[in-house]
Parts: structure tokens; C-alpha cells; sequence
């Protein structure tokens, strides 16, 4: 969708009109922000480029649009006068984007630096795979919360079960659900019962006790 | 209201998906045993981002460590995308693939929550889009046909936890001059004679002739599939020393003949301290308080609810 960009930048002048008419932090405001947002990520005029951080440089574009476009807060608030909406983000897109250019370039070049070499040590050779980053340890959180749920040091999680159905209760489903998860339409049918009983029972029994075994555990 | 799914495009809104939301999606999805539950967490992660990242635009606060999406143990034991906005509830974010049209919104996310977001991720053009939200997921699976745009959701937002208007109470004396609000009319007009000879006569006790007033309301406790709607009757009789004696029923309306079951009738006093309570059975024609007196100046609310809606009429004497 590629606008004639005098009809776009119209519209725009348009919308930040509307937008700025209502008080910040109000729907009616919030709802013509979003049709801006809108319009502008579907116009296709904005900057472009291949930089791994480019999402993070548009979001931070849109967050300086949203707090500057009708009052100013974190820089001098727009003016239509100077430029339309579309030059405005792409200029400050440009720098956001330059910024994380320079940062990177920064880090490489401190990797880049053997520093750390200590000059006692002249020996040991430097293997460049030990200064990429090792891949981050992947937490057993699998046999982490089956041990848990299978030892069940009270016997709390044995001991809440579906009325009538003392097999059934927190313990087996919480194991019966861990990945890969047994569907709950079998374990419907191997426990007779249905699987709206199954589900609320997992609900409001089970799920509550595995929030509170992963807040215990932090979060990773 | 429906929306085509050309519409739909046209509400999307399409959103950068940022590298600090793919660093967490990567971390998230490395802790997973299995590369489909390492998918679903991926996707997961990136569509809760997406939402955060639009609501952060708009200025709404999140915690998005406060989810279950970010709990390592409940990530791993359910298929689970929320996001909590400060105040207000937990938002489900579902991710939708290119190409795919529905999502299988999971039975363990279809309670507690306070709406549904779609989001359709593109990870070739580092875009998430979101599709649109609907207030509820009864059937289990969502189709973006269902979907609202995004400003519904901020009216939605915007709703939550505000003070309900407040209602001017019904002044009762003037009825007795006359005058009566809107919306309250006579029995006769709502209740049918069988039920206009069940509903009680308020008698003044002065026997002086002062006219009794008896007025009938409709009130709607809009459950969802079909309206329950129950006729609120009060009467008010003038006693000695400016006393108002009153009396208040309900009775089913639209030519029922039993009120729903488990319906309260509550009377709470002005600081909202509760004086009495009723409730129907399965077979009620009707149900009433116990007859009260009023001084003049005094106010009263009485509450009728039915399973989670309820509905406070205000009074003063």
C-alpha cells in the first residue's frame, strides 16, 4: 500500500490534529495514536535498513512520536511547520539506528581486545571460540518440576484430588501434563470423566501449586 | 460487530518485533525439552511482546514479568501467552501463523482472563501484527473473523475497574406526590393479574385514605444467552411520624412464571452494610423483603444479582 505522499501527509497532519485535540492518557486520543501507528507502518515511507536492532530502534522511534507528537516531554514536541510526521520519525529513526551501529561496533572492537591475556601466562594460546559466548545453559526445568510433582515430600499434591476420584488428583495430572502433554480427551476417556471436570480441577487445584513451585525457583 | 477478513488487514496493526524480544523468546525457548514446545514458547514470548510494546506506545503500564508467560515452571506445564496490565487483568496474546486464519486458544487460558489478542508474526520481515481482540474465548478456538480492531480493546481497557455511574436514587415521597422517575411504571403495565393479585397490597395503617404507591421496574441481569429480566416491584405506604413503610418484590416479567433460581434480592443500608437478603428457588413466582419503615431523609439500595451481574437501584425517603 504506497500512498501519493502529499495525500499521506495530509491525513497525518490530520489524525495528530485529532489526536492532540483530546487530553493525553484519554481513549479518544489513544485511539487516533494507534490509526497513526496504523497508517504510518502500512505507508511503506518509512526508513528502511538491515540492522539486527532495527525493531528496537522503530520502537524507540514510536515511543518519542507518542511523547512528543502533542506535548513535549522527552524533546521538542513536533511541528508541522518544520516537517511532516513521516520526515520526523525517519530522522530520528536514522539516529536511534546509528546509535546501535556505534554501540555494536563498540563492543566488537572490545572483544576484539586481548586484554584479559595476562603477560605471565605467554603460553597459553588464545582460541577465539572461548571468547564467543558460551551457549547459555539450558536449566533442566523439565526434570526440575518432574522431580518436584513426583517426590512430593507433604503429599500435598497426592492428597487433592477430584471428589470421588482419589486416583485423580493433582500429582498425576501435573505429570500426565508435562511435555510432551497426554491430550486432555485421553486422559477424559482413561479417567471417565469429562474434560471441562478435568480441566477446571487442573485449573483451579494444580495450576495454582506450579505457579508457586516457579516463582520459588526464580525466574530463569 | 463482524468484520470481513479484508477488514481485519485493514485494523491490523503491523509492529516491529524488537531484538530484546527475540533475546527472551530465545531464552525461554532453550529451556523447553522438545522443538514443538521450544516453538509455542518462541511464539508465545514474541506475541505477549507485541502487545506490550503497543500498550507501552499507548501510555497503558504493564508488568510483563508478572505473567504466567514468564514463570519458567507454568511456561513449560501449559501453553501460555499473557500479559498483565497494571490494574486492569491479564490480556491472553495469541500468536497467529502467516497464512493460518484461526488460533487454538488452549482450555487452561480460558478462564481469568480479561480479553484476547491475535498476533500474527512474521519472522522473515521481523513484524508482528496484531489482528485484533474480542473480549471473550468460549469455543476454544478463536477465527480473526471474531476479531474487533485494537480500539476496542483500549475502550475495553479504559472500562475496567472505573466507577460505575453514579445513579440519582429514586426520591420515594414523591411518588406518593406523584412524581416518579422514568422507567419506573405502574404494576398493572408489568405484571399480568395473576401476578398483580399475588403482589402484595402495602395497607396504611393510619387508615386515613393516603394513597398507597406501588410502581414496577424491568430490570435486566443480562446473562449472556437470552435475558433474564425480572420485574423490581416497590411500594411505599405514609405511616405516623413521617414514617414510610415499604415493601419491595420481584416478580419474573416477559410472562414467566418462575424467577430464575438463585436469584439474591439484597436491601443494604446507606453505608452499604447489608440488613437483609433473599433468595429464589428453583420454582419461585416471586420473592420479597421483609417489610421496613423509613424515616424521611433516610436511603436504602437494593442489589439484585444473578450469577456474576448484579444491579443496585438507589433510594432515599
Amino acid at each position: 500500500m504506497n500512498y501519493p505522499t502529499d495525500k499521506l501527509t495530509e491525513q497525518l497532519n490530520q489524525l495528530v490534529a485529532k489526536a492532540c485535540s483530546y487530553p493525553p492518557n484519554s481513549t479518544e486520543r489513544q485511539e487516533a495514536l494507534t490509526q497513526i501507528v496504523r497508517v504510518v507502518m502500512k505507508s511503506g515511507k518509512l526508513w528502511k535498513e538491515n540492522n539486527p536492532y532495527y525493531g528496537d530502534a522503530l520502537q524507540q522511534t514510536w515511543l518519542y512520536f507518542m511523547r512528543n507528537i502533542c506535548e513535549a516531554t522527552t524533546g521538542a514536541k513536533y511541528d508541522a511547520e518544520i516537517s511532516s510526521v513521516i520526515t520526523w520519525l525517519n530522522a530520528y529513526l536514522k539516529k536511534r539506528l546509528l546509535d546501535f551501529r556505534l554501540s555494536s561496533s563498540e563492543e566488537e572492537k572490545q572483544r576484539a581486545k586481548p586484554s584479559f591475556v595476562k603477560e605471565q601466562e605467554p603460553e597459553q594460546e588464545i582460541d577465539p571460540i572461548d571468547n564467543l559466548p558460551a551457549p547459555p545453559d539450558i536449566p533442566p526445568i523439565l526434570e526440575i518440576t518432574r522431580n518436584w510433582a513426583t517426590t512430593d515430600f507433604d503429599g500435598e499434591l497426592r492428597g487433592v484430588h477430584i471428589k470421588g476420584y482419589p486416583k485423580v488428583n493433582c500429582q498425576i495430572l501435573i505429570l500426565r501434563r508435562l511435555p510432551p502433554e497426554t491430550p486432555w480427551e485421553t486422559l477424559a476417556t482413561e479417567f471417565g470423566l469429562s474434560i471441562s471436570t478435568l480441566n477446571s480441577f487442573y485449573c483451579r487445584q494444580c495450576m495454582p501449586r506450579l505457579r508457586k513451585f516457579g516463582e520459588s525457583q526464580g525466574y530463569l | 460487530m463482524i468484520y470481513s477478513t479484508q477488514e481485519i488487514e485493514d485494523y491490523s496493526l503491523p509492529l516491529p518485533i524488537t531484538q530484546t524480544a527475540y533475546n527472551t523468546a530465545q531464552r525461554f525457548s532453550l529451556q523447553q525439552p522438545n522443538p514443538q514446545k521450544a516453538e509455542q514458547v518462541h511464539l508465545n514470548t514474541l506475541a505477549v511482546y507485541a502487545v506490550n510494546d503497543y500498550l507501552q506506545l499507548m501510555g497503558i503500564p504493564t508488568e510483563v514479568t508478572a505473567g504466567d508467560s514468564w514463570n519458567p515452571v507454568m511456561r513449560l506445564c501449559t501453553d501460555v501467552a499473557d500479559l498483565e496490565v497494571t490494574g486492569k487483568g491479564r490480556l491472553e496474546c495469541r500468536p497467529v501463523k502467516i497464512s493460518e486464519s484461526t488460533c487454538h486458544v488452549p482450555l487452561e487460558v480460558q478462564e481469568d482472563r480479561i480479553g484476547y489478542v491475535l498476533i500474527q508474526i512474521d519472522e522473515v520481515h521481523r513484524e508482528a501484527t496484531i489482528l485484533g481482540f474480542t473480549k471473550t474465548a468460549v469455543t476454544g478456538e478463536l477465527h480473526i473473523r471474531q476479531l474487533q480492531p485494537l480500539e476496542s480493546l483500549l475502550k475495553h481497557l479504559s472500562k475496567i475497574g472505573e466507577p460505575e455511574l453514579v445513579k440519582l436514587p429514586v426520591q420515594l415521597s414523591q411518588w406518593l406526590q406523584g412524581i416518579v422517575e422514568a422507567g419506573w411504571q405502574s404494576v398493572e403495565a408489568l405484571l399480568d393479574t395473576r401476578q398483580t393479585n399475588l403482589a402484595s397490597n402495602v395497607r396504611s395503617a393510619s387508615g386515613s385514605g393516603e394513597p398507597n404507591v406501588r410502581r414496577a421496574k424491568l430490570i435486566d441481569l443480562g446473562v449472556q444467552l437470552g435475558n433474564q429480566v425480572v420485574t423490581l416491584l416497590v411500594a411505599v405506604a405514609p405511616k405516623a411520624d413521617q414514617k414510610l413503610e415499604v415493601r419491595v418484590e420481584v416478580h419474573p416479567a416477559n410472562g414467566k412464571t418462575h424467577l430464575p433460581h438463585n436469584l439474591i434480592l439484597v436491601m443494604l443500608s446507606e453505608t452499604g452494610e447489608k440488613i437483609q437478603e433473599v433468595q429464589s428457588r428453583s420454582q419461585d413466582n416471586y420473592i420479597q423483603l421483609k417489610l421496613f419503615k423509613c424515616l424521611s431523609g433516610e436511603s436504602f439500595s437494593v442489589q439484585l444479582a444473578l450469577d456474576d451481574i448484579s444491579i443496585t437501584e438507589n433510594f432515599v425517603v
